[in-house]
């Protein structure tokens, strides 16, 4: 019977202890006849599926079977089980059952019941019958059902603390001789069982070896992950926060006094002095001139001033204006949608994205326009800059040519990405390239002009 | 004539000095000085007192900045006459302070007669506009909102027979590429008639192509 199960089993919920039924519970029990069944379930499924495998009625023996309820329960939950099987003890008395079944299930189960006067309808009728008998019958008789209950839960008894020692000890189970009987069959069934139960916990403890490893790595990986954009993302805005105050610092200083410094060369070059003097004057004013515009030119290279006083849509179209008069190319901003403010981080970055977007048009496209939109979604904004130019086969991102010698795009899609946006290249040779950024709008976005 | 009495606002101290000296040293226009700020509250306090024709005003200041300064004294002191003062050479800063009431905007780079005839100009009651920034405004006017009906018939009449093509594609969502695909023209072509199309409308705005397309009877209402 118990051969048939082709899966090792996996776990045993074992009851041993004899139960002891109060018979006066029940009206009409009485007596001290225990009647003895050997009850053997296996779970599949939630529910008890199994078949009789030795029981007192011979008419239920191997006969399929299907029991839930409290049985079931206790074998989930692998307790002893102490109570009434409702259909013995509800309606029709009948007799105490041993279940096996297939397994189909890897957690099958075993119970092995010692029930107590459950059963008691024919030892009741007997003790009825031997009363008529003669009470001189009764003591042989007792002594005769006696031997054959210690025939029967003997082997039972030390099958169960066979077994009970293979769970403790997790050493294989060894099985006592019992013979070739309907125990000795179980005995052996139950040893081949707990072997292969034995094999399969080493092999699933070897997977979650393996599986664990793996998690433990992937993690690993996740965070250097993190770790890196959050140390790009700090890098990169120190180097924006110093870049902002390297400009100011420029523009209210040394942009300063030169103006300041031309101013007075021109007042002096009012006074009335020789010719030559006067020449040696205004070369100085030009020059001072010229430093100014320089210094002019690199502290808005190295920030923009727009974008911090008057935000982001003003400085994209400042810097396209300047891009597109110092390039000759023909620049169009495009606002759509319901303009959002954008919080510092995000028009910082997406204008530094624009910038590098604008500069590789410059270098390598050949274009004659170039069509910048923004446009303002419910809760995203996406920057298109697209150009009539030449065009190029867009490397994997991330390849190890691409990384070689090329940092615009990917230096692009790092930012995008520290923005929990997409940057999309669309791009074939000879057909224009269009760059496609996507940002959240973070919730709560101000914008901040200082 | 009285003199123009100038209040001076620069956090910059040389520049201040240098500009009060040349002011009161040049001969051909009458300027006096009345007083110096050298930030935007303090040029909002002088100004209410001492209440002088001509303000001129530097941009970047600790504390109160030029454009605050020149938004607050619109509302306290509405016949002062702002002369912006600053090396911000963009056109988007002159456009903003005249918008916030500003009545001249000139450079630091500027060169002395460039100040007196700015400063003249916004004494008698007219606006100073840096020229090369004038030049960048007129290049890229700020579309003033919707126009009218008639004005939409006039702007459409100006677009060529294929910058219409070219609309009616854009208006019904098309792309660039798609547009040039469809018409069998070059990219460049599109992106030309496109830009054209859209300066000559003074539209720069999807939605608002749509709804031209609409008004002008391109597309058919939605
Ligand atoms: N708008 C464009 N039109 C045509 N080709 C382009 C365009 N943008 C990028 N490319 C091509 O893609 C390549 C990679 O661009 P990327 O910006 O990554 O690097 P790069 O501009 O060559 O160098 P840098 O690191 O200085 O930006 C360019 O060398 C160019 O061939
Ligand atoms: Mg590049």
């Amino acid at each position: 019977m118990l051969g048939r199960n082709k899966d090792p089993p996996c776990s045993v919920a074992l009851m041993p202890e004899p139960m002891h039924l109060p018979l006066g519970r029940r009206p009409g029990l009485r007596g001290s006849l225990y009647h003895r069944a050997l009850l053997f379930a296996l779970l599949g499924g939630g529910c008890l599926v199994g078949a009789v495998l030795a029981s007192t009625h011979s008419a239920e023996l191997f006969a399929a079977s299907q029991r839930d309820s409290t049985l079931c329960r206790a074998i989930a939950e692998r307790r002893p089980m102490d109570s009434l099987c409702p259909t013995c003890h509800g309606t029709t008395a009948s007799a105490g059952h041993a279940f096996a079944g297939p397994v189909q299930t890897p957690l099958p189960a075993l119970a092995a019941r010692e029930a107590k006067a459950e059963s008691l309808q024919p030892e009741i009728g007997l003790q009825r019958h031997m009363a008529t008998v003669g009470a001189a019958f009764v003591p042989l008789f007792l002594i005769f059902v006696g031997l054959s209950v210690r025939s029967v839960v003997r082997p039972v008894v030390r099958l169960t603390r066979a077994v009970r020692e293979a769970e403790a000890t997790g050493l294989p189970l060894q099985v006592p001789e019992f013979g070739a009987d309907e125990v000795g069959e179980l005995a052996h069934a139950l040893s081949r069982w707990h072997a292969r139960r034995l094999e399969s916990l080493a092999e699933t403890a070897q997977h979650r070896a393996a599986l664990d490893r793996e998690v433990i790595l992937h993690e690993q990986e996740l965070s250097i992950e993190q770790q890196r954009r959050a140390l790009l993302r700090r890098v990169l805005s120190a180097q924006e926060e110093e870049r902002r105050r390297i400009a100011r610092d420029l523009h209210d200083t040394v942009a300063q006094d030169l103006a300041a410094l031309r101013l007075e060369i021109e007042r002096l070059s009012r006074q009335p002095m020789a010719p030559a003097i006067a020449a040696r004057l205004r070369t100085l004013e030009e020059q001072t001139q010229a430093m100014h515009a320089t210094a002019r030119r690199i502290l808005l290279d190295l920030r923009p001033l727009v974008l911090d006083d008057m935000g982001f849509l003003p400085a994209l179209q400042w810097h396209l204006e300047r891009v597109a008069r110092e390039q000759s190319i023909r620049g169009q901003l495009c606002v759509d949608g319901d303009e959002a403010p954008l919080d510092r981080e995000t028009s910082v970055t997406l204008f530094r994205i624009f910038q590098e977007a604008l500069q590789n048009v410059v270098r390598h496209a050949s274009a004659d326009h170039v069509l910048v939109t923004v446009a303002f979604g419910k809760d995203s904004v996406a920057l298109t800059v697209e150009d009539d130019g030449v065009g190029f086969a867009p490397e994997e991102p991330g390849s190890a040519r691409a990384l070689q010698q090329h940092l615009g795009l990917c230096g692009m899609r790092e930012r995008a990405q520290l923005l929990c946006g997409t940057l999309e290249i669309d791009a074939k040779p000879g057909q224009g390239t269009t760059i496609h950024v996507v940002a959240p709008l973070s919730q709560d976005a101000k914008e901040s002009p200082s | 004539m009285n003199p123009i009495r100038v209040l001076l606002a620069d956090d910059h101290t040389v520049l201040r000095l240098g500009l009060r000296a040349f002011l009161e040293e040049q001969t051909s226009l009458a300027v006096r000085v009345v007083g110096e700020a050298s930030g935007g509250q303090e040029a909002v306090a002088l100004a209410q007192s001492l209440h002088p024709d001509v303000l001129m005003l530097d941009l970047s200041m600790p504390g109160m900045g030029g454009l605050e300064a020149t938004i607050e004294l619109r509302r306290l002191e509405p016949r002062l006459r702002i002369l912006i003062l600053t090396q911000h050479a963009e056109a988007i800063y002159m456009r903003r302070l005249l918008e916030a009431g500003a009545n001249g905007y000139l450079l630091k780079s500027a060169r002395g007669d460039e100040l007196l005839c700015a400063l003249r100009a916004v004494a008698e009651g007219g606006t100073y506009m840096e020229p090369t920034l004038a030049g960048q405004l007129m290049a890229h006017p700020e579309h003033s909102g919707d126009d009218t009906a008639t004005s939409a018939e006039e702007a459409y009449a100006r677009l060529t027979q294929r910058e219409r093509q070219v609309l009616k594609l854009i208006a019904e969502g098309m792309s660039n590429k798609e547009i040039a695909s469809a018409l069998d023209v070059a990219l460049k072509t599109v992106m030309t008639h496109r830009v054209n199309l859209m300066d000559k409308l003074d539209i720069h705005n999807h939605a608002r192509l749509v709804q031209f397309s609409i008004k002008v009877g391109l597309l058919p209402m939605a």
